[in-house]
């Protein structure tokens, strides 16, 4: 009795489902995830005598159904998904709200995933040296975007206009990112730029006649502001639960905002080092 | 990896974490089509896959019982070989692998090449988890 024997191997089954292809970047669809940030988180301001935003406790949470999806204030709808690709029609806060005091801590916390004023508030002026300004609220802009992964690196892009009626701008977002993980590490980092229209900027770093002790101290952008940034994002996992975050973003301002008297720095740097917890 | 010795026990051995279903499948075969008679069982004839898994972590018996000496071959439905067997009356042998998807094992005369018998392993999936790629990376505090 001789017998010719093959071990069969995994390849010569069909494989119908392999979780290993979508790690990191992939979330389960159908429920809430809920999640808390706590550590150190600091963000300087370019707006003069205004204080670092300092932020112990950020909150994260989000859904994602089959194609509608809420990523902490991101709401979006994704119209053509493909393996690596997927065309959304997304909300998104602006957040150049958060460098003024009018904002509270929770709503700065927040705003990093949103950001509300309360329009039906009274105007309270706030007091940069001379100037008595309005307040500013954060707007929501929404509009078409374009993701692209590819291996280890992505692509996004995306074009919004304010939808709240503050000051009808519009964000041009480009960004290209790179992510890979190493054992329990893993690590992502994005250059980009933002082009903030001239309305957006105007209306947040603009000085009106009005909000101003001489009217010719009044400040009015004479265009766009295109504002590049680098990102940086590492974690290390140490269970399902518990992970351990650092966070880094520098933006460069441009002329643009600049040149406005209530600003007196060309950048905006934030980090964040701490811990993060998954409730669900 | 092909053996040429005598068969003691070929395994495939089902590498997932697992819920079994221990039915059992058995076939008469077909005497006019190879001029004996008998039957082929395999044990079990399904397993559930649960989650967090991919694929089912078993040990695959497969056991004959012919009316007359008879020569066989098994072989996945898409030509793999798994063995051979001769002059074989009774007997059984056990198989390790991994399955992930429904699987037709299939008999064959050596001789003749012709099939005479094919019995199909069910492998079922509890309902997976569906993932999407997410807007933002994950953590991504700024």
């Amino acid at each position: 009795m001789t017998a010719n024997e093959v071990t069969p191997e995994i390849s010569d089954y069909e494989v119908l489902y392999d979780s290993s292809v979508c790690k990191l970047d992939c979330i389960e669809t159908g429920k809430w995830h809920l999640g808390v940030a706590i550590g150190l988180g600091h963000i300087t301001t370019p707006i003069a005598e205004e204080d670092d935003t300092r932020l112990p406790v950020i909150p994260q949470f989000s859904y994602y159904g089959e194609k509608f999806f809420v990523d902490n204030f991101t709401i979006g709808y994704s119209f053509v998904q493909g393996k690596n690709y997927s065309l959304d029609f997304i909300g998104d806060f602006n957040r150049d709200f958060i460098h003024f005091h009018t904002a509270s801590s929770v709503q700065k916390a927040f705003v990093l995933s949103g950001g509300f004023g309360d329009p039906e508030s009274p105007k309270i002026p706030v007091h940069i040296g001379d100037y008595d300004l309005k307040k500013r609220y954060a707007t929501y802009l929404v509009g078409p975007s374009f993701r692209y992964q590819g291996e280890g690196w992505s692509l996004k892009t995306s074009y919004k206009k304010d939808v709240t009626g503050l000051n009808y701008g519009t964000e041009f977002n480009f960004e290209l990112g790179q992510h890979f993980t190493y054992g329990k590490w893993s690590f992502q980092h994005a250059i980009g730029v933002v082009w903030k229209s001239q309305e957006i900027v105007n209306y947040y770093y603009g000085i009106e006649p009005e909000e101003s002790p001489f009217p010719e101290l009044a400040y009015s952008a004479q265009g766009a502001a295109k504002v590049p940034y680098y990102e940086f994002n590492t974690q290390y996992q140490f269970n399902h639960q518990w992970r351990f975050l650092i966070s880094i973003k520098s933006e460069k301002l441009n002329k643009s905002i600049t040149e406005s008297p209530i600003v007196n720095k060309d950048e905006v740097n934030s980090v964040f080092v701490g811990f993060g917890y998954d409730f669900f | 990896m092909i053996f040429s010795s005598p068969p003691t026990r070929l395994s495939i051995k089902f590498s997932f974490g697992l819920l079994l279903l221990s039915a059992v499948a058995s076939i008469k075969v077909n005497a006019e089509s190879i001029e004996n008679s008998g039957v082929i069982n395999i044990s079990p004839r399904s397993c559930l896959i649960t989650k967090n898994h991919n694929h089912c972590e078993r040990s695959l018996i497969i056991s004959w019982n012919f009316e007359t000496a008879t020569d066989f071959c098994v072989l996945l439905k898409n030509g793999v070989q798994l063995f051979c067997e001769y002059s074989q009356l009774a007997g059984k042998r056990e198989i390790d692998g991994d399955l992930r998807v429904t699987t037709t094992f299939v008999f064959q005369k050596p001789e003749t090449k012709n099939y005479f018998a094919k019995v199909v392993v069910y492998v079922l999936k509890k309902s997976q988890p569906t993932l999407r790629k997410r807007y933002s990376h994950p953590w991504s505090i700024f």
